[in-house]
């Protein structure tokens, strides 16, 4: 049976499947397709995996255009993980 | 073969038992071998030079043991022959001193390490300077590639000393001692050593054109890692235009050192016409070390070009490529020999490389014709590998 992590992100919940990477002997985790596939917290707003491409409204702090997620001022980051949530208002659950 | 003890060793050799141990641990007595405890040491085995000495002969006039012409000073990088052609270039040349160092080129350059530097050692300790200094860097290599790291570090030890003791020596000496000490040093990402001439004009004009090209490979990859990629790349097509396309060796690794730079500069179409040229005067003589070596620098153009269109080519790129970094950290790290991007599958590293650059994944997924999510999955791993969680973070364990 695959192991699971289970993560909160927010109040949105992910369980993400761990795969055994026998070269550095650690598990790692697998990320569900987030663009395909939309989860979104109570609040309506939109889970992002952080190194996903910036999208057009993505701003960096010194409000230049950022390369992803992870680098936008919109992006709330999740501890110890790789998700987090955006918070601009256009990927907002309709 | 025959073995000696240490302690018979050292009444050979009218030194102390210790002296002989100390050698032995430096990897400076090509063969020996420590088994169990004890050290084995072949009985034909040559007494080490001992440096002190060497710097002492600097301030004798020259004699035959550092006389020097380029004869024998890596013959086959100094030839000239059409791509298929490359055995029988080495073959045409007379038997004896010359054919060997150019077999054991020959072999070093078309992947087959163990080869090379068992034809290398006999020339560590030559009495022709030509002969000893191409020894020493196909010996250190070699043996990088094969894993022998002390090897490899003895006979980077014996191309510094060499530099040294041409102080005083004849100009050809100097320029020879500079341009190996050089190569060994730059390629392997190391400081470069004393004793080298300040401008690379004080010596590239005392070697023959072939040599002459691969020393500018050599200036132009050093440019390439203090971020001077335009001026390296100027460097590279100039010296191609100049003559330097004839001979293939050096064509090749010049060719990829533009590559490095195009990619960085993310001019990729020039950096696919560089691959593609180089990988045409290697193929058809099976000149692929210097695409294994590279890998990592390369950003993602093997993957591009090279794996699909020849995977069995590419593997046995990717072999190379995982022997000689094994190698390389060791170098650099040598308690560990742990790099922890070494954790990462070449393709993971590819992909990292490119994020770390900026690149962004649909790029990246462009470049390495991979899809998207493929891309996503490799990055995210790298992060996860390396105990980060931000893109750029990754370039702290790249070679940018």
């Amino acid at each position: 049976m695959a192991e699971i992590r289970r993560y909160e992100v927010e109040g949105a919940v992910l369980e993400l499947t761990l795969r055994y990477d026998e070269r550095t002997k650690m598990f790692l985790e697998e990320y569900p397709d987030l663009m395909e596939h939309p989860v979104y917290t109570p609040e309506g707003e939109r889970v992002m995996l952080t190194i996903e491409d910036a999208c057009a409204y993505g701003e960096a702090a010194d409000g230049t255009r950022c390369i992803d997620c992870g680098s936008c001022v919109h992006y709330r980051q999740a501890p110890d993980s790789l998700v987090g949530v955006c918070g601009h208002a256009s990927h907002r659950r309709a | 073969m025959e073995y000696l003890t240490v302690r018979e060793t050292a009444e050979k050799w009218s030194l102390s038992p210790r002296m002989v141990q100390q050698f032995c641990m430096q990897g400076r007595i090509p063969g020996a071998r420590k088994l169990g405890k004890f050290w084995t040491i072949p009985a034909d085995a040559e007494k080490p030079r001992d440096p002190r000495i060497l710097r002492k002969r600097d301030e004798e006039p020259a004699s035959a043991a550092v006389m020097l012409d380029h004869t024998n000073l890596m013959p086959l990088m100094n030839t000239a022959f059409k791509p298929g052609r490359c055995l029988a270039a080495v073959e045409a040349m007379p038997a004896g001193t010359k054919r060997d160092i150019a077999t054991a080129e020959y072999h070093y350059f078309s992947g087959k390490p163990a080869a090379a530097a068992k034809e290398a050692e006999p020339y560590l300790t030559s009495q022709d300077m030509g002969a000893r200094l191409s020894a020493c860097l196909i010996y250190a290599y070699a043996n990088l590639s094969v894993g022998e790291i002390r090897r490899a570090q003895f006979a980077l030890g014996e191309l510094n000393a060499a530099l040294t003791a041409a102080g005083q020596q004849s100009k050809q000496f100097q320029a020879a001692s500079a341009f190996v000490a050089a190569a060994g040093a730059v390629l392997l990402h190391l400081p470069l050593p004393e004793g080298m001439p300040a401008d690379t004009l004080d010596f590239l004009p005392m070697l023959p054109t072939g040599l002459r090209a691969f020393a500018l490979y050599v200036q132009a990859h050093y440019l390439y890692l203090k971020g001077e990629y335009g001026p390296s790349a100027g460097i590279v097509e100039g010296v191609l235009t100049m003559g330097g396309a004839d001979y293939p060796i050096p064509a090749i690794y010049l060719h990829l050192v533009a590559v490095m730079d195009y990619m960085c500069l993310k001019q990729t179409e020039q950096a696919k016409v560089h691959l593609l040229s180089a990988w045409e005067i290697a193929r058809p003589d099976d000149l692929i070390e210097g695409f294994g070596e590279h890998h990592g620098l390369l950003g993602g153009m093997l993957e591009s070009i090279i794996k699909a269109e020849w995977p069995e080519d590419f593997k046995r790129i990717i072999d190379i490529t995982y022997r000689f970094s094994y190698g390389w950290r060791r170098v650099h790290n040598p308690v560990t020999g742990h790099n922890v991007a070494d954790d990462l599958t070449t393709t993971e590293f590819t992909a990292s490389m490119l994020a770390a650059r900026g690149w962004t994944n649909q790029e990246i997924a462009d470049h390495m014709h991979i899809s998207l999510n493929t891309v996503k999955r490799y990055i995210s791993t790298a992060l996860e590998k390396l105990h980060i969680s931000h893109r750029q973070e990754l370039k702290q364990f790249m070679l940018l």
